[in-house]
């Protein structure tokens, strides 16, 4: 066995240019899409100090401005960064390890760890004492049967949170658990021994997992349909993700749509001032969620995919007709608030 | 030089009760220091805001940006007194209350370091700054009348959209109830382990999410100045926020009959009303100040609520008391026996006992305070 040093990897997150994706878009092994990010000087700051801390970084904010996109962001930037180049062992492109973590109302902290089917276990040994079960499997079956039953460890199955903190390879994993207020209430405090000490015990195996030496950087994102428990945020570094200002929304559609953007300006400046209108209109609705960012992309991307600028301009001009409705559900997604606002653009 | 060692300890001091900070987040500013994050005023102010301030619904941005404000007005100062003798772009973070010491040779651990274009703080600048509550008498004797409004805004009401929003998802939240039909794959596992063979499977009741809310009106002319207070909750449930839920009216306590929110001729006989409720699904709030407001204590007044209540808990999963009066008001009214009927469940309107009393955590605090403060009048 050879005693090589760990490769030193630079984890500082900047959001350069070079780091980026191209505007088309680019795909991991895994079929996820990664598109330019741009990162704001505030949040750049808070994602470095969270991975120098070790601490995990939770970041709320208006729904549609790009808090999940982060994660995958700063994988992303150390693929380019620290993996230029480097090929596995079949010859595919390497990718930083990036794990992501959906969580549903249904979820509980354990299945982000692992899960262990002991049904199959049960099933392979009420198989094993079958009588003339020779008759029904190969012995190559059967054997694999028996191999299986003897180790506890075949049934487990580590899940997105378990795995970065059973890194494979001497790097710091990235980890999203992704709307985490969607879970039941008591969710969060579930995790604080996984948080805090970056380890977890498998009863089933009887084994347990030490903290990694590279700790994973953990990106945690919510929605705030729940307050979350005191515990959970003082283990946190906390981050309000707030919706970009016009100029810094323009270097996002700039990096997004590149030439594209620039080649129509006209749609763009149009799209912005109909977007800052109906964003201005929805926060005086009581009840009403403005559009976020992700919603202004889809909207700008359906315009500039019009034939002609004057196509587009025209559908910008309709769009309180019923004809053009498809196009303001990009934008305002309920039907008394897409009715509230055909009637204020008829009275203006 | 113990305050070299540990910057801006007094700052954490004095954040640490109002935020509830641990010694870990302590470490955390100390080690951002250390890895040069912080340079400035504004880094470390947005600094301390990253690493300690949490959006908990007692507001504490604004309590942060008080106390920061306050703790960098007094650094400021000091390092304007200290400019004349010392070195200008260094500025330390002593007790404010010490002399400043004469000493010129930087210590290691020193911070904030203000840079020196921001020695003599612009004016202007400082303006911009947004601070939640200045802590000074700031405003004009000759400040306009014509400002003055007396019109509510949800932004200054106890009870707020956003917070009703939350008690009513947590109330939503999915409960085990009713007959046992669901295997319990965990359960019948474990008792397989247990007893090592083959057993019954477990069964447990299937999660449902079907709760309907009951809102509780007093009516009474007392509870009238308070009713802007409740708009929040009115206003969620006419525009279908909260769904499905019913309001209804009555005059200080329920009697035999409750009356219709939209028709308050309509009365509704209490047995008929009692009928429709559904154990597992029912959850009621009840909006009145329980003899608070007028500070009377009337034995009739509580043994009626009490008779009402005792009627109404088996029926339903929940009663929750929103009183609109400060738990300081409580005693020596009706309110307190009230109070000691619902074990916990009659809350003043802050977020934090109503999305605990939701979650079905009942704090026990007020009542026990309440106690107190009887024993001891």
């Amino acid at each position: 066995m050879s005693t090589s040093t760990p490769p030193t990897y630079d984890y500082a997150y900047t959001g350069d240019a070079p780091y980026q994706p191209p505007v088309k878009g680019d795909q991991d092994p895994q079929g996820r899409w990664y598109y330019p990010y741009l990162p704001g000087d505030e949040l750049k700051e808070a994602v470095n100090v969270a991975i120098a801390l070790e601490r995990p970084l939770l970041l709320e904010g208006e729904p549609g401005c790009g808090k999940t996109r982060l994660a995958g962001a700063i994988a992303y930037e150390y693929t380019q960064k620290n993996l230029q180049g480097q090929q596995d062992a079949k010859g595919n492109h390497l990718w930083w390890d990036y794990y992501i973590w959906n969580v549903k109302s249904t979820t509980q902290a354990q299945d982000g760890l692992y899960t262990y089917d002991a049904i199959a276990r049960l099933r392979d040994a009420q198989l094993v004492g079958a009588e003339r079960l020779q008759e029904y499997l190969q012995p190559q079956e059967f054997t694999q049967l028996a191999e299986r039953l003897r180790n506890r460890r075949k049934y487990l199955t580590l899940g997105a949170f378990g795995k970065a903190l059973i890194p494979k390879e001497q790097r710091r994993a990235i980890v999203l658990i992704d709307e985490i207020d969607k879970a039941d209430s008591d969710f969060p405090n579930d995790l604080l021994l996984e948080l805090e000490e970056q380890r977890f015990e498998i009863p089933e195996v009887g084994v347990p997992v030490s903290p990694p030496k590279q700790k994973p950087i953990v990106i945690i994102t919510s929605n705030r349909e729940k307050p979350l428990p005191e515990p959970f945020l003082r283990r946190c570094l906390y981050f309000f993700v707030e919706f970009p200002q016009e100029d810094r929304l323009r270097e996002i559609l700039d990096r997004r749509f590149g030439q594209q953007a620039q080649l129509r300006s006209a749609i763009v400046d149009a799209a912005i001032e109909f977007f800052y209108q109906v964003r201005e209109f929805l926060e005086r609705q009581p009840g009403s969620r403005p559009p976020g960012t992700s919603e202004f992309l889809e909207f700008l991307q359906v315009l500039l995919q019009q034939p002609t600028p004057d196509d587009a301009l025209k559908k910008l001009a309709a769009i309180a007709t019923p004809k053009e409705r498809a196009l303001l559900g990009t934008l305002i997604k309920t039907h008394p608030d897409q009715k509230a606002f055909c009637a204020f653009k008829g009275q203006s | 030089m113990a305050e070299s060692l540990f910057p801006c300890l007094d700052l954490f001091q004095s954040l640490r009760p109002k935020l509830g900070l641990s010694l870990d987040q302590y470490d955390w500013l100390q080690q951002a220091i250390s890895r040069g994050y912080v340079q400035s005023w504004d880094d470390l102010e947005r600094m301390c805001r990253l690493l300690w301030v949490k959006p908990n619904p007692s507001d504490a941005t604004a309590t942060f940006n008080r106390i920061f404000k306050q703790y960098r007005d007094r650094h400021r100062q000091s390092a304007t007194t200290t400019d004349a003798q010392t070195d200008p772009t260094l500025l330390t973070v002593n007790s404010p209350t010490s002399e400043p010491e004469p000493t010129t040779e930087p210590v290691l651990g020193v911070l904030p370091e203000v840079p020196p274009g921001r020695i003599h703080p612009n004016p202007d600048r400082d303006r911009l700054i947004p601070t939640a509550i200045q802590g000074t008498a700031t405003s004009s004797p000759t400040q306009p009348l014509t400002t003055f409004s007396l019109t509510p805004s949800f932004r200054y009401l106890p009870l707020h959209p956003e917070t009703v929003q939350t008690v009513w998802r947590s109330l939503r939240r999915r409960v085990r109830t009713g007959a046992s039909l669901e295997p319990d794959l965990r359960a019948t596992l474990a008792r397989i382990q247990r007893q090592g063979a083959w057993g019954d499977i477990v069964l447990r009741p299937k999660l449902t999410r079907q709760t309907e809310l009951v809102l509780l009106v007093d009516d009474s002319n007392a509870m009238l100045p308070f009713r802007p207070a409740l708009s929040p909750l009115l206003q969620a449930i006419e525009t279908e926020q909260i769904k499905p839920a019913k309001i209804y009216r009555f005059i200080n306590y329920p009697g035999d009959y409750l009356y219709q929110w939209q028709h308050p001729t309509q009365a509704i006989p209490l047995t008929q009303w009692l009928s429709r409720l559904h154990q597992n699904r029912t959850v009621v709030f009840i909006w009145s100040d329980g003899g608070a407001a007028t500070g009377r204590r009337d034995p009739g007044r509580s043994q009626a609520i009490a008779a009402f209540l005792r009627q109404l808990t088996p029926m339903v999963r929940q009663v929750l008391w929103l009183n609109p009066l400060p738990p300081d008001r409580w005693p020596h009214t009706s309110a307190i026996a009230i109070a000691a009927e619902l074990k916990g469940a009659m809350l003043p309107l802050d977020a934090v006992s109503l999305q605990q009393a939701a979650r079905g955590k009942l704090i026990q605090t007020p009542l026990q305070w309440l106690a107190t403060a009887e024993g001891t009048r």
